[in-house]
């Protein structure tokens, strides 16, 4: 393993970036990899931030809008999933 | 759909559906020797559609629980913040035993002895008082 690879901060900032899944927040930090003259590695991220919009369009997340106003969005999913056979 | 009557996902009861007009003639048949529970489904529901369906198992699900949110908080809402089964009681954890016990929720809370023996009942307390 090269030392200097695994410690480069660019190298670990790129790889952070492919992690996001915020298409617009990609395109960001591309535009700054573009600045800063890693022309190729800023393509490589708009890529990125492309096959994150298309899967968005093809598979919209299950949002559980919560029916109950003591509960919150987030409470009601994490509620749902509890009630799911096997969860209790 | 289990022997005692529940059915999809969510594990509904036959007699909640019922409630909610989706099935008549909630009933036990003998089957193989042994008794389990039926029902029949209303035009154009069927139990295989219902079971094909997680959306519409979930949909039905929403509607089952603002009804046992009102039913708990207009009879049971003394119960909330009680410590039951060393937790303190929330509305999410009595909806989740009304989806498992339906009107014996009543004696779910007022009997030590019937929460030890609905062990299932209980557990879903357990894991889901607390979340709202």
């Amino acid at each position: 393993m090269n030392p200097a690879t695994k410690t480069d901060p660019l190298v670990e900032y790129v790889q952070r970036s492919l992690e996001l899944d915020d298409p617009d927040e990609v395109d960001r930090r591309a535009g700054e990899l573009s600045v800063m003259g890693y022309e190729r590695t800023a393509t490589h991220l708009r890529g990125h931030a492309v096959s994150l919009r298309a899967g968005r369009v093809k598979r919209p997340r299950m949002v559980f809008r919560s029916p109950i106003p003591e509960a919150s969005d987030e409470q009601w999913a994490r509620f749902v999933r509890l009630m799911q056979t096997g969860d209790v | 759909m289990t022997p005692t009557g529940q059915v999809g996902v969510f594990q509904t009861r036959l007699k909640r559906l019922e409630d909610l007009g989706l099935v008549r003639e909630v009933r036990r048949v003998q089957r193989d020797g042994t008794a389990n529970w039926t029902a029949t489904f209303r035009a154009p529901l069927t139990l295989a559609r219902l079971l094909s369906d997680p959306l519409l198992q979930y949909r039905i699900f929403v509607v089952s629980m603002k009804r046992y949110r009102d039913e708990v908080l207009g009879r049971h809402r003394d119960s909330i913040g009680k410590e039951i089964e060393g937790k303190p009681a929330t509305l999410s954890g009595l909806m989740a035993v009304s989806q498992h016990a339906g009107p014996a929720l009543t004696s779910w809370l007022a009997s030590e002895a019937d929460r030890q023996r609905f062990k299932q009942t209980t557990a879903a307390y357990g894991r889901t008082t607390g979340v709202f």
